[in-house]
């Protein structure tokens, strides 16, 4: 029987990626994403949670609840046992969604990003690999920060549609 | 709820730019509407995503391996830890994770209580709660909306004053407009209205707006928009396309079709000082101070005279904006000549028909009846005056007069528009050809399921219920 760090190695082996971007993309800052990230695997192995089904769901729970406390508070607030308490069960049904993974839809993301003409992905590299601002991004490219926006919110929302019909048809 | 609202905010959220302003609006559209939730989760699955993906692959290696030695050290086996029993403190971040010596007290297993899709989605509905709640609750002051200074009778914040001229919301004479709140100017003369931040906006007789704190939506007639320097810039939409002006004033248009003189619908842009971006048809134009340009049918033709609009509803059937979408993709599309040959033929036989419906005086009363019931948020109304809309038009018209323009597309150029179709701008007459409601009024931002407010930063309490 495996022991318990085993299975929370697991959990950080299979979930980190995931957890940690939610919180990033929940705090916008990629420190405290490094920090609510170990949180929420703290939580996770003092409830004893095991690789499953349901885990997928549950951490991401967890992570955006810390993520709405620290936000709310703007500091790291301990999370008392009755919150703990009041987190939902770990077990999940079988046939709840969690039919593609993360790192399923990370692969399909990495091959429509190269289907991407250079320009694109040059946008995107600097949005999320720099971390540029808008209003950087608008200065360099010499584009208005309201076109920098739309840009970006279209190739969001198409990069989506492709993932979700690559994902599929991978099935 | 407009998708284009929706989409702003959660843009703006994921850019670390939402205002007070906009977060409230975001959590009142959280908690009041299933699809604005599951829009905002997209989002966010799409953001982490992207993040994850840009993120420096041996930096994650490195940081998964810290965490599992971490959490290893923290987990120890009975026979290595000799600690005391901490299974009541609370974990921190801030503090080494201590655990229970199992030996001593076995740490509590979760229920494996199974649970249901339909409790997973309950629970995602509570986590937007808890965001919405995030959005309502101001982290600065620990307090909740009462930093909202001015408001009306009704609860609404108030965007606007009426300095002068006459504005009627729902059809009575209102002297503060709160943001989000339809409004016309009557045809007796032009009003005057002043923001907080000092933006003048002047509305000419006959125009229905929405005005926000650093933006508006006009629906047809004119108005000029004096901008004072803000955070954000301030941003007019049209249903022909949108300008935006970070300082400056400007003048902006809408002329309906005309069949009689072959005129199309046109939006007019004059700026007398700063400058503003025009977006006309996914092309962006700037406009400097006493420059002036009228974007129209694919065109924009500079310091071309226009005249007052001819007030009246325009009416626009869903196939139409079916058809605008394609035609703003045509280079994605790959149209061909043919195709793009069929299309403009279409395209003619609409606004020929939108003109045969604009000049239709029963269609006219109609239209005037429907928006009547919106601003009355007169649900029973509307769906009276809807049918009544649809029976007209197909009177006028017949049914489907011009068949649908996706018809056209050959399989490959349809899955393309897809994602550009779901983003479309809602027709007055619904996409199906069925007149669309507008969504019900927002609920108070301060929503009965939520707790009453945390105490603020630097008190220690009981976190509020996510």
């Amino acid at each position: 029987m495996a022991e318990p760090s085993e299975h929370i190695e697991a959990l950080v082996s299979a979930h980190y990626r995931e957890v940690h971007g939610l919180l990033w993309a929940l705090t916008r800052n990629q420190a405290t994403a490094d920090e609510l990230a170990q949180e929420v695997f703290i939580v996770a192995m003092k409830k004893g949670a095991a690789p499953g089904n349901g885990m997928r769901l549950w951490l991401r729970e967890t992570a955006r609840r810390l993520a709405m406390n620290e936000l709310r508070r703007k500091r790291p607030k301990p999370l008392e046992p009755e919150d703990l308490n009041a987190l939902p069960a770990m077990s999940v049904q079988a046939g709840d969604t969690e039919s593609e993974s993360f790192d399923d839809e990370l692969s399909a993301l990495r091959i429509c990003m190269a289907e991407l003409p250079e320009a694109d992905r040059t946008l995107l590299a600097e949005r999320y690999n720099s971390g540029a601002s808008i209003a950087d991004m608008a200065k360099r490219s010499g584009l208005s920060p309201e076109y920098v926006k739309l840009k970006l919110f279209r190739l969001r929302k198409m990069l989506g549609e492709r993932i979700k019909r690559k994902v599929a048809t991978s099935l | 709820m407009s998708n284009a609202e929706l989409d702003n905010l959660i843009d703006a959220f994921l850019a670390g730019e939402l205002d007070d302003a906009g977060r409230q609006r975001l959590a009142v559209l959280l908690e009041s509407d299933r699809d604005a939730r599951r829009a905002f989760d997209d989002a966010l699955h799409m953001e982490s995503l992207l993040l994850a993906t840009h993120v420096d692959e041996g930096a994650e290696a490195l940081a998964v391996e810290r965490l599992k030695m971490q959490l290893k050290r923290a987990n120890p086996t009975p026979d290595q830890a000799q600690l005391p029993d901490q299974s009541e403190r609370p974990v921190s971040i801030n503090k080494p994770l201590t655990l229970v010596n199992r030996s001593q007290r076995p740490t509590r297993l979760p229920r494996r209580t199974p649970i249901s899709a339909w409790t997973a989605l309950a629970a995602s509905i509570v986590i937007l709660f808890g965001l919405a709640f995030y959005f309502i609750y101001d982290p600065g002051t620990g307090g909740t909306t009462d930093k909202i200074a001015a408001k009306k009778s009704d609860g609404k914040k108030i965007a606007y004053s009426v300095a002068s001229g006459r504005v009627l919301i729902d059809g009575k004479d209102a002297t503060e407009i709160a943001e989000d709140e339809w409004l016309n100017v009557p045809a007796s003369g032009p009003a005057s209205l002043r923001a907080k931040d000092g933006t003048n906006v002047t509305l000419d007789p006959g125009t229905r707006a929405l005005l926000r704190k650093r933006g508006a939506t006009l629906m047809n007639g004119a108005g000029r928009f004096g901008v004072k320097s803000g955070a954000d810039a301030f941003l007019l939409q049209t249903p022909l396309g949108t300008v935006n002006s970070a300082i400056g004033e400007f003048e902006a248009r809408l002329e309906s079709a005309n069949a009689a003189s072959a005129k199309q619908p046109s939006l007019s842009v004059t700026v007398a000082s700063g400058s503003a971006q025009v977006e006309y048809k996914g092309k962006l134009s700037k406009l400097d101070a006493g420059e002036s340009r009228v974007f129209c049918d694919g065109k924009a033709n500079g310091n071309e005279g226009r005249g007052p609009d001819p007030s009246g509803p325009r009416i626009r059937p869903p196939e139409q904006y079916t058809l605008d979408i394609i035609m703003e993709h045509a280079k994605e599309l790959e149209l061909t000549a043919e195709q793009q040959a069929q299309l403009s033929n279409m395209e003619q036989k609409m606004n020929e028909a939108n003109a045969k419906l604009k000049n239709d005086e029963k269609m006219k009363q109609l239209m005037d009846k429907q928006h009547s019931a919106e601003a009355a948020h007169d649900r029973e109304s509307m769906d009276s005056v809807r049918d009544e809309i649809k029976m007209r038009k197909d009177q006028v018209l017949g049914p489907r007069p011009f068949g649908n323009p996706m018809d056209f597309l050959n399989e490959s150029q349809r899955r393309t528009m897809e994602p550009f179709l779901r983003d479309r701008p809602k027709s007055p007459l619904g996409n199906d050809g069925e007149p669309q409601h507008p969504p019900p009024p927002p609920p108070h931002p301060l929503f009965p399921l939520f707790p009453p407010p945390p105490p603020g930063p630097g008190k220690e309490g009981k976190p509020p219920p996510f």
